[in-house]
């Protein structure tokens, strides 16, 4: 056998050996049409009837049957190191991703079987974020020429219904949820369906008013 | 030694192309360079590479990249330098053995 392809037997029978590489990783380059192009007639007669005997044809059973030995012998090396750089791959993006968990201290939350009590560091970090109720509610002030477009969606309408702003009171609840306070009087606005609006023929020459910032528009 | 499958499988394939002449130590310090090496390597290798390398060089020896490899075996190399540089080498090697397509490689 000559070195380069000593190289890519032993490369890939360690690799099988030691589970970085699956027999199915292999079969996706090494495929149906590559086996049936460069295997040998014996070679192939003895994989179809090995699958009739086991009554299944599966990667394992190509790999098992063929042996690494003749692939490397009869199909090109180009397409055997194809699967090792993708399994390469592979394994170095997971050792990338083990190295991020580690340094985020997913790996102590691992070792602790996901809730114990070395995951404090972890959740620490996260107690520097606010709650959602410790967040700031903006309210605006009432619209002062309804009906006017929404800045949710340009054909969503708001219709006002009561005139005062105390109403019907928005405020968050403890949970930080943002409700309209539901009592008798009904709530300042509602939201009409999108589909409810019917498409308004806007006036030519007319200014679009779609710009909702506040202060003077020109 | 190399502790993860990762790793032996990396020490495997750089053995093996060293042995079969897949890759060389002068392809592998184009990868490893000495700023990488410096980077990684902990004290008590880089000892041994440095008193090889003077060794070498009181005997009238040059220090050449097989002598700087000499003393860093494939178990250590996966040991120390990320395997992703020592992939870059390997696979720098198999395809200018002709094994492998030409390729950007593999950038994790």
């Amino acid at each position: 056998m000559n070195p380069n392809r000593q190289f890519t037997y032993e490369t890939l029978s360690r690799g099988l050996e030691l589970q970085m590489m699956a027999p199915k990783d292999l079969l996706e380059h090494v495929t149906p049409e590559v086996l049936a192009h460069h295997l040998p007639i014996a070679l192939k007669a003895k994989l179809l009837q090995a699958s009739l005997n086991a009554e299944r044809m599966t990667p394992e059973l190509v790999i098992e049957v063929v042996g690494i030995d003749a692939l490397v012998e009869h199909v090109p090396l180009n397409i055997l190191w194809a699967c090792v750089r993708g399994c390469a791959a592979r394994q170095l993006q997971g050792q990338a991703d083990a190295g991020l968990g580690a340094s985020l201290g997913i790996t102590s939350v691992a070792a602790a079987g996901g809730n114990g009590a070395s995951a404090t560091s972890f959740t620490d970090d996260l107690q520097f974020k606010p709650p959602k109720a410790a967040r700031p509610v903006s309210l605006r002030s009432p619209p002062t020429s309804p009906p006017r477009i929404s800045t949710l969606s340009p054909r969503s309408q708001v219709v006002r219904r009561g005139t005062s702003p105390t109403d019907a009171p928005a405020s968050p609840t403890a949970s930080g949820v943002f409700e309209v306070t539901r009592g008798e009087d009904p709530p300042d606005f509602e939201i009409v369906e999108e589909t409810e609006v019917p498409t308004r023929a806007r006036p030519a020459g007319r200014a679009v008013d779609d710009d909702t910032r506040p202060g003077t528009k020109p | 030694m190399p502790d993860s499958a990762r790793q032996k499988w990396f020490a495997h394939m750089l053995g093996v192309g060293l042995d079969q002449k897949i890759l060389s130590p002068s392809q592998l310090v184009v990868h490893v360079t000495p700023e990488v090496l410096a980077h990684h390597l902990p004290p008590d290798v880089m000892t041994k590479v440095i008193t090889s390398a003077l060794a070498a060089g009181q005997r009238g020896e040059q220090t050449t990249p097989d002598r700087l490899f000499e003393s860093l075996n494939p178990d250590v190399m996966v040991d120390h330098v990320p395997l992703e540089v020592l992939w870059r080498s390997i696979d720098a090697g198999a395809e200018k053995a002709g094994i492998a397509d030409k390729s950007e490689g593999v950038k994790p």
